[in-house]
This record gives C-alpha cells, structure tokens and sequence, in this order.
C-alpha cells in the first residue's frame, strides 16, 4: 500500500466534494486514527520488574578488595585494577558500568558495596564536568533493567531525587510507555531482529554479542584524537541549585552510614592542543563551589583537570583516553595513593 | 527542534490544531511564525541569516521583474549573496585547510588553518531552493511575488527547510497562494506517510546505524566487516534520508500541503542514471535544470558531454559536504554514468535484472567514499584480510533484516498494486490504516535505544 494518495483523490476537493462524501471521508479517518491508537495499547504487556542481582554482591564479598571504583566508561578506559593493584600494592575492584551516572553509582554504593560481607575502605567514583550534580542515572540510554537489578525494593530516597527532577519529555515519555506497554525499552523483542540475524549467520545473539563487545572494545577504536573539533565540556547549571536536587547528597549520606570513605575523581575533558584545560569560567566556579561543599562534608577530592602528564594526543575524543594510555593513566593514579596509602589521597 | 523530538510533535500539533480555522493568509502567517520557531531553535542566530536570504532574493526577484534591462546584473548579485554566504559557512574552512597544506608544502607560509565557523543547518538546502526561484524569475519559468510573506515561506517552510525536498517555485508558491481547506483523505496519508517515515528512521536507520558507527570506529575492521559497514551504511543513509522526506512531506499534507517526491525505490534502479532519478529526485533534477543543461546538457559533443556529466557531479559531491572524499564519490558516479552510457550505446548491454544488481553493488560501494573522510582507512581495510567472518555475518544479516520493511514497500508501490489500493475510499482507508498501524507498532517495538541526528542535517 502506498502512502502517497492516488491521484484521483488529490483533485477531490477542488472538483467540490459533497457534504456525504466529507463526512464519509471523515468518518473513515477518525476509524483510522481509532484503530491506530487503540490496537497498539492492547498488545504487549507491562513487564515483570527484574529482581535483585545478587551476584555483584557475591563477585564483591569474593574480591574483598580494599578499594572499590565506580564510574562509567571514562573509568574503564583509565584504570586497569589489576595493573593497579600491582603498582600500589592494593587490592582494588571496578564496578564501572558503561553509560551510568550519579543515581546508578547510589544505587550501587547503597546495595551492592553497602551489602558485601568485605567492605571495602575507600571508594573512588570517576566523573567529568558536573555529571556527580546531575539528577540521572544514564548519561545515554536509560536502563530500567539495571536500576531494577541494583534496586532492593522501592528506593524512596533514589525515587525521589528522580521524580523531583523530571523533565516534560521525561513525563510524556513515562505516560507514553503506561498506555503502550510495547514501547518499554526493556523488552527483550527489542532484541529480535539482531536474534534473527545472528540465527541466519550460525551463531545466537548472545555469541555475536559476547563477539562483537571484544571486537569492538575501546582498545580496537581507531584514535580521532587529531580532529581539531574539541567537544565543548558539558555544563546545565550554577552549582547550589543543581546540588541539593542531585544524587550527591545521598552519595556522601550513604559513604558515611555505610562507614566507607568517599572520594570523587573528576576526570579532565581533552585539554587544548596547547595543553590549556578545556573549561569555561563557568564550569571553573562550579568546581570551586564543589570542592568547597565536599569539603565541607568531609569528602576527598580529586581534581585531574589540567594535570600536567595529561595531554590533548592521549584522548580517543573529548573525554576517553586512546586504550594505549590507559596503563599510563593508571600509574598516575597510583602515585596519587602511593604517599600514604590512606588519609589524603 | 528534530522531527523525531516531542517537541516537534507538539509544535505540528499545535500548529494542525489552529490551522485549520484560519483564513489563508492566518495559516500562512502561522506557518511563517512556526517556521521560524522551528528553525531558531536551535540558535537564534540562524534565523537572522535565514531571513538575510528571503530579503536578498525577494529583492533581487522584484528587481529582475521590474527592470528587465539590468535582469542580468540582478541575477549575478543574488548568485554571488546566496552563494557567497553558502561559501563563507560551508567552504571557508576547506579552502583555507587546503591553502594551507598548498602553502606550507611549497613553504610559503606556515599558520593554523582552523576556522571555527558554524555550519548553520540546512543552509544547502535553501540557498539551492531559494536561487532556483530567482533563476527561475529570470528565465520566466515563473513569475515574480510580490507579497513578501508568500516568498519568505516558501524559502523557510518548516518541514522542508532543513533537509529538503528542495522545492520549484511552480510547485510550492501556488499551494501557499489558493486557500486550503481541511480534507480528510490527505490528513489521513500524510498521517500514514509521517508515520512511515518515523519508522524507517527510529527502527531501520539508528538500529543499522549503531553497526556502522561501530564498524568505522573501529582501527582495523578487516575486509568483510568493513564492505558489511559500507553496504549497512547503504540501508542506513536510504533509511534515514529518505525518512527524513517521508516525515517532511506528511507533515506538510496535514497542512494541506504536497512537497515533490524525493525517492523513487532507488534500490530498483537499473543503471546510474536511472538511480539519480530515484535518489535526491529534487537535487539531480536542480543540478540537471539549473547546471547540466546551462552548461550544454547532451546537445554537445561526446568530449563536452563527459565534462557536463563530470563537472555537474562534482559540484552534486561537493554539495553534500567540503571534503575531499565527496568530491571523489561525485567523480565515482560521473565515471560509473559514462561508463554505463558507452556500454548500453555500443553493445546494447547494461540493461534489465543483471544491471540493476550491478548498479546497486556499484552504488553500495561508493558509499564508502561518502560514509569515509579517510580514504587511508578504505583503501587500507577494503581488500585487507577477512577477519571476524561470522560476526560480519551476523551484522550483515541484521542489517539486511532491518532493511525488509523498505524491499517490502518496493513491492506494494507498484503501480497496479496502487491502483487497487485507491478504487475506493474504504480500501485506501484500509491500506493507509494497515500502513500506519504496522510502522506505529514497529516503532514502539523495534526502535533504537538513541536516536541520531538525520545524516543530512550536516549538509
């Protein structure tokens, strides 16, 4: 069927429609817009919430490590654990998930380090420009089935930091997703077509997929370090009215019912060719205000911004480093911990 | 403001809703407004630069009807204003970066040759759109106007300004210049083609587009990933282009409005030619209209012909983007035209099936020259060894899985296939109903986890 009316119909009107064939016509598209709206909410269902993962909890417990790191990709392309713990004499493990942000990192410090038999004493959470003070949990795609695996029940306090910071667009999508179950971003026929395709090529998904994360990696990216388009450092707002409706409060509250010490690593966006940090006077004062407040609340500090090893030629783009670097990074890093292995990383 | 945003959503929604109980000049002044809202957006700025164009070749127009003797000269400085501007936003930074390589290799200078200039979106679209009408007020393809509203619309109506189609004169001013009034058939197709259009962007363009971003990122693909890449990023760029059309032409018929056609099945095409008039229907046929033809079109010699078709290519590459590697895939597709135009004269060959599975190999391979600003990474990758075969296959597959719903539509927009579907009302009905709720359902479904920007936003 085409979507391009035929011809005839084109020059309906002008040839003068009479009043049964406007009501007809119209009568038939109210039908249309009926069946369109309507059909689409009988199908599909809400889904079952996932449970609890308790596995990271139990993978936690085994490792025992002394320090844990949370964080996102940025993470994972600047610190290897293992390297890590070989230079400092630590033992040290990432919980890093790829696109998550402040309400994933709560949820993880609250129910999988908060939950472990081994706590460990320190806690690093890697973040650039203000994410640590924007009220999200994904800086990409939102994954209702992650925040469900590290959700122990309703989460009240995580809810509310949720719901007092959501957008018009988040509303309509919620709305959107309750009168249309299909729509749900979690369903596993999101997968189907890939499924399909894996099938016809011999294999199952989760191979192809299990494949194409290792072919795909970081350390296999080509470098576009040398594009001279620098990504401008991402900013939404002046540092007291973005704090108090953030996850950080619940952040710091967690890190010291939990008797576990906080630092927060804020990682430097791809300096200038000339090694000038990429940092508007903005963002400069909201990182002033920021490290007065956690300060102020007796949290550590980390501030990478215009470290003088760090230059524009190690970046993958405005943020990752090239895969080659991250050894490097790391040893940076250690030498932050080496002087004295506790107070004053 | 995208098409696929709540906001733009809510904007059309809007604007349908009071539309309709206005009079002509109510519902062009609301379009204009809507327009503007729609393309300052983004910045503010753009909107400013957008009515410098509708200022400069309204004036320009008026001036080329109204003093017949200086026509000339008017035309030249309204050539010069509108692609001057084009030049300074989309070429400035070429021209330099190349300037400065040539400079600095012959060692007479050597400085920093980045311009940071912004390409306002959609800026080829209206130049090309907006000179097509003072040209064509010259020429007396058509006549001037003399309500300026009318002009300023028809240069920045909002669903076709940032990706086209680019519209004629003839075609677009007369719709806005009769009243409209509210008819059901048309709300109910442009619904179905709006709806269509959502679908091949949301579920076919992003989800192949996620493989393709994957497989150029990547340092070395190897030979079968990267002609997976190239192929999936043929299905991605139809997808996407012309999901992009389909939105913008159904918005428009909600409005009352026809927008020309912009594709025609390319996919079925049966040589290079006959794919330039499937694919960008309205800017081969610009570039046939307003360069090929001016510069002697197929009436010269076979020496001058090879020089229109490759001259009028390069200028089509170099209207996608300032690089190198555009101006290359516009030479790729000279060369594949006169090769196939020497072959069918002589020997008769080039026809039917055979060539139109050959054509859409030779298409698909030249999207590695538009896909690619690094012919390095080509040439190193293309015919490097095979690595990671099944995954490429599997890749391959569900990118070919993803591309059914568009073969699917070859199929049915057959002409007799479309004949019946329009014998009666009820049927049409049926059909558009089908059409809607199927692409609505796949949407929900199927859509990518993040949608892109429309590739033809850069242009």
């Amino acid at each position: 069927m085409t979507t391009d009316p035929p011809c005839n119909s084109q020059t309906a009107d002008e040839q003068g429609t009479p009043g049964s064939t406007r009501r007809r016509a119209t009568l038939l598209l109210a039908a249309m817009l009926i069946v369109v709206l309507v059909v689409p909410t009988l199908l599909g269902r809400a889904r079952v919430a996932e449970p609890f993962d308790q596995s990271a909890v139990d993978r936690l417990d085994s490792a025992a490590p002394e320090i844990v790191f949370l964080g996102n990709s940025l993470l994972e392309t600047r610190i290897d654990t293992g390297y890590l713990d070989e230079l400092a004499g630590v033992r040290s493990a990432s919980l890093a998930v790829d696109g998550t942000g402040p309400g994933a990192w709560y949820l993880q410090l609250k129910n999988v380090i908060g939950a472990s038999a081994n706590r460990p004493q320190r806690v690093f959470i890697f973040f650039h420009d203000d994410l640590i003070t924007r009220p999200i949990s994904f800086t990409g795609r939102k994954d209702n089935t992650l925040t469900e695996r590290l959700s122990r029940g309703i989460e009240a306090d995580y809810r509310l930091v949720v719901s007092n910071t959501e957008t018009f667009d988040d509303r309509i999508r919620r709305v959107f997703t309750t009168i249309y179950p299909l729509a749900d971003a979690s369903s596993p026929d999101r997968n189907s077509v890939g499924s399909a395709g894996a099938f016809l090529a011999g294999t199952s998904r989760a191979e192809a997929s299990a494949a194409a994360d290792r072919f795909f990696d970081f350390a296999n990216r080509r470098a576009f370090a040398n594009n001279p388009d620098i990504q401008q450092p991402k900013f939404h707002g002046v540092f007291d009215f973005v704090a108090e409706n953030s996850f950080l409060p619940l952040l710091i509250g967690q890190a010291n019912e939990l008797s576990v010490e906080l630092i927060l690593v804020r990682v430097s966006a791809r300096p200038m060719d000339g090694g000038t940090p990429n940092e508007p006077d903005v963002l400069a004062r909201y990182t002033s205000d920021l490290s007065d407040y956690l300060a102020t609340n007796g949290v550590h500090y980390i501030d990478m911004t215009g470290h003088p090893d760090i230059d524009a030629g190690m970046y993958y783009d405005g943020y990752h480093l090239i895969n080659r670097y991250r050894s490097f990074y790391t040893e940076i890093f250690s030498e932050l911990l080496l002087p004295d292995r506790g107070d004053n990383p | 403001m995208t098409f696929q945003s709540f906001d733009y959503a809510a904007l059309l929604l809007a604007v349908f809703a009071a539309y309709w109980f206005l009079p002509r000049r109510g519902q062009n002044a609301l379009l204009l407004i809507a327009s503007y809202v729609f393309y300052a957006y983004v910045d503010p700025r753009l909107a400013l630069l957008l009515g410098g164009y509708t200022i400069v070749n309204y004036l320009a127009a008026r001036a080329i009807d109204s003093d017949r003797k200086h026509a000339r000269l008017y035309l030249v400085l309204a050539v010069l204003a509108s692609l001057g501007a084009l030049g300074f936003f989309k070429y400035a930074g070429f021209f330099v970066s190349n300037m400065a390589i040539v400079l600095d290799s012959i060692g007479l200078a050597s400085f920093d040759s980045t311009l940071k200039i912004i390409l306002p979106v959609g800026i080829s679209f209206y130049t090309f759109q907006s000179l097509g009408y003072v040209i064509d007020v010259y020429v007396g393809r058509t006549h001037v106007r003399r309500d300026f509203a009318d002009t300023a619309l028809f240069i920045g109506f909002f669903p076709q300004l940032v990706a086209g189609p680019i519209e004629r004169a003839s075609n677009l001013l007369p719709q806005f210049e009769r009243s409209r009034k509210f008819r059901p058939d048309q709300v109910a197709s442009g619904l179905s083609l709006l709806t269509w259009g959502l679908f091949k962007k949301l579920v076919i363009a992003d989800n192949v587009g996620v493989i393709v971003d994957r497989i150029f990122s990547t340092s070395e693909p190897g030979a079968a990933m990267l002609w997976v890449g190239v192929f999936a990023f043929g299905i991605q760029i139809l997808a996407d282009f012309s999901g992009y059309t389909d939105i913008a032409r159904g918005s428009a018929r909600l409005l009352g409005i026809d927008l020309s056609p912009n594709f025609r099945h390319p996919w079925l095409a049966s040589s290079p030619a006959d794919f330039w008039r499937r694919w960008h229907i309205t800017l081969s046929t610009w570039l046939r209209d307003y360069v090929y033809i001016p510069l002697g079109g197929n009436r010269s010699g076979r020496r001058r012909i090879v020089i229109n078709v490759v001259i009028t290519f390069v200028l089509g590459g170099l209207w996608h983007g300032a690089a190198w590697n555009f101006v290359i895939w516009g030479l790729f597709h000279a060369g594949l035209i006169l090769i196939w135009r020497s072959g069918s004269r002589e020997n008769g060959r080039f026809t039917g099936p055979v060539s139109t599975a050959i054509t859409l190999l030779f298409i698909g391979a030249g999207w590695a020259l538009f896909r690619e600003g690094d012919l390095g990474f080509i040439g190193e990758n293309l015919f490097s060894q095979i690595r990671e075969i099944q995954l490429a296959a599997a890749l391959g597959a569900t990118a070919l899985l993803y591309s059914l719903p568009i073969w699917l539509h070859a199929i049915i927009d057959r002409p007799r296939l479309r004949a019946y579907w329009a014998r009666t009302d009820v049927i049409r009905t049926v059909g558009l109903t089908a059409v809607t709720l199927a692409s609505f359902i796949g949407i929900l479904l199927l859509r990518a986890d993040v949608s892109a920007d429309f590739i033809y936003f850069r242009f």
